[in-house]
């Protein structure tokens, strides 16, 4: 073998063992999120949204609708859907609507120097939307 | 120490310090995992931006971390890794996206994502343009020093950008030892960029050379000779490199890799072959004697002294090949060596085979066979003819040939081709030595 098929060989048997050592990190890494919305089952399967024998509350809807169009699960979960960096799961245990609210309209004010953007650019129909959405995410 | 000892506990040291970050997750106070590929995803993010990091480490130029496998190989390794990085990097993100696709939006409009993940994206493209840039220097005609100046600075934005990510975002790091081997990782990167881009000029501009002779050779080549300036110089082993900065301050970055092709001497002079080849080589032929010159150096391993009990040595040079092996041929008359050698090379024309009177002057002083190989010859050429053939070897090179060692220099595919041969007639691969030196 020549000296740069040996470098070659070296180097992408590295990569290749990294990714596997970081596999085998994530399967003893703690188990994924096990947490989840029993009341919001339509979030894992869409499909229930439309089941007419269990009619989900419109403005619940409409608030799963907000949820999505900002894109929340860039850094939100629920349900295990979306980023486990701060689940959501049982939001609704720990925090009042009102807190809710601010959390999403001006979180400084809640907990001043958070890293979390404001979304003050959504109108009070689609915060309250939002909202009932969350206020629905309890422990079961 | 045998190369290959030390390539395995270097290997193993690499793969540990890649690894580390992850690795501590295990053991230091973390979140909840986040499910199977998303801890797959986080991991490859980790492990990606200390082989970035390692990255810097690798090219630069560690004489004596370098020295038992030669620094040529350990270029060869950055440039293979960087492949096997930006598949892992990669991997990051697009898993990610295919376990949740709302996530896309983030990637494809990097305006309207948060900041910390907006760094990351930059932070990938700058690595595909660094790759790109790097693969295909000659298609798009970059210039080696624009391409050598802006490969440093996209490499630390890169990194910033990553390193910015993953404070940013700054899952999995909450952790005070995770925190601090990240902090440690970082200001590694730092010394070493400080090292290479400020310490090592600095050291190099108080050890000054100067030029003393540029005189013509045959096929457009130059000799070049540099005298150290109130020092010593340093010493090498025939067939070593330097690399040289010509009329530039040593911090600017102009300098260029080349074979040492004089012999070691006392005085410290050092001389190289050049062949003009359209960039700063085509300069050579202009600098006027006297003008200052740092040379960074030796490197390499492509030596004969590293196997002084070969029974003879041959030399297979294709082009400018030459230059590494007129240093080993020039030492070895000096010493007034006794063992057979032989020198092939591979040639267009006559009048283009550099060092033509020399090879011929050493093959008098010491028991020498010189065989040009040339593609067209003249017409009164009884020499041989084409390309250096498996044939040709078998027929020149004498019954004890397992017990020589051969030199390898020359363009990649008469490498290969040489090294395809030379294991046709059953040498053994250890004794079979190549320098890599087209290296971007």
């Amino acid at each position: 073998m020549n000296r740069e098929t040996a470098a070659a060989v070296t180097a992408l048997n590295s990569g290749l063992l990294i990714f596997l050592a970081v596999v085998l990190f994530a399967l003893v890494n703690h188990p994924g999120p096990t947490a989840t919305a029993a009341a919001a089952p339509w979030v894992a399967e869409p499909a229930l949204l439309d089941d007419p024998d269990d009619p989900v509350d419109p403005q619940v809807e409409r608030g799963w609708g907000v949820y999505q169009a900002e894109r929340c699960s860039a850094c939100h979960s629920v349900a295990g859907q979306g980023s486990p960096r701060y689940p959501l799961d049982g939001v609704a245990d720990r925090l009042s609507a009102q807190e809710l609210r601010l959390w999403v309209v001006d979180p400084q004010e809640i907990r001043p120097g958070v890293r979390k953007r404001p979304y003050d650019h959504l109108s009070e129909e689609e915060v309250e939307a939002l909202v009932a959405f969350l206020e629905i995410l309890v422990e079961p | 120490m045998n190369p290959l000892v030390s390539g395995a506990i270097w290997l193993s040291f690499y793969l540990g310090i890649v690894l580390a970050p992850v690795a501590l997750l295990l053991v230091a106070p973390t979140p909840p995992g986040g499910g199977f590929w998303w801890d797959v995803s986080m991991g490859l993010g980790f492990a990606g931006l200390t082989m970035m990091a390692v990255q810097f480490v690798l090219t630069a130029r560690f004489k004596r971390a370098t020295a038992p496998f030669g620094i040529d190989v350990i270029y060869a390794f950055h440039r293979y890794l960087a492949y096997a990085l930006l598949a892992i990097i990669l991997l990051h993100p697009l898993i990610l996206v295919l376990r949740d696709p709302a996530q896309l939006s983030a990637i494809i409009t990097p305006w309207d994502a948060p900041l910390e993940v907006s760094a990351g994206t930059a932070s990938l493209f700058l690595l595909l343009v660094i790759v790109g840039a790097s693969v295909f220097r000659k298609p798009l005609r970059i210039p080696y020093e624009a391409w050598r100046a802006t490969h440093l600075f996209l490499s630390i934005g890169a990194i910033g950008f990553a390193f910015y990510h993953l404070w940013g975002v700054s899952y999995y790091t909450e952790a005070s030892a995770v925190r601090g081997l990240w902090v440690l990782i970082g200001f590694s990167i730092g010394a070493v960029v400080f090292y290479v881009r400020l310490l090592r000029p600095w050291r190099l501009l108080h050890k000054p050379f100067r030029v003393v002779d540029v005189r013509p050779e045959l096929a457009d080549c130059w000799t070049l000779a540099v005298e150290p300036v109130g020092h010593e110089g340093f010493l090498y082993e025939p067939g070593q490199f330097a690399w040289l900065t010509v009329d530039r301050s040593p911090f600017f970055m102009q300098e260029h890799p080349f074979s040492i092709a004089s012999s070691p001497h006392p005085s410290g002079r050092l001389e190289f072959v050049i062949k003009e080849l359209g960039d700063f080589t085509s300069t050579v032929g202009q600098i006027p004697p006297g003008t200052v010159a740092y040379a960074d150096g030796p490197y390499g391993s492509f030596s004969m002294d590293r196997h002084p009990e070969a029974a003879g040595y041959v030399f297979l040079a294709g082009g400018i090949g030459i230059a590494p092996m007129i240093s080993m041929l020039r030492t070895l008359a000096e010493r007034e060596d006794e063992r057979p050698h032989l020198v092939f090379t591979g040639h267009s024309k006559w009048d283009r085979v550099p060092l033509r009177e020399e090879l011929s002057d050493l093959s008098e002083r010491i028991d020498l066979q010189v065989i040009h190989v040339l593609e067209e010859p003249p017409d009164d050429w009884d020499g041989e003819e084409g390309w250096i053939t498996a044939e040709m070897l078998d027929r020149y090179l004498p019954p004890e040939r397992h017990e020589f060692h051969y030199f390898i220099c020359g363009p990649v595919p008469m490498i290969r081709a040489m090294e395809t041969f030379l294991k046709e007639l059953e040498v053994a691969p250890g004794h079979v030595h190549t320098e890599l030196f087209d290296m971007v």
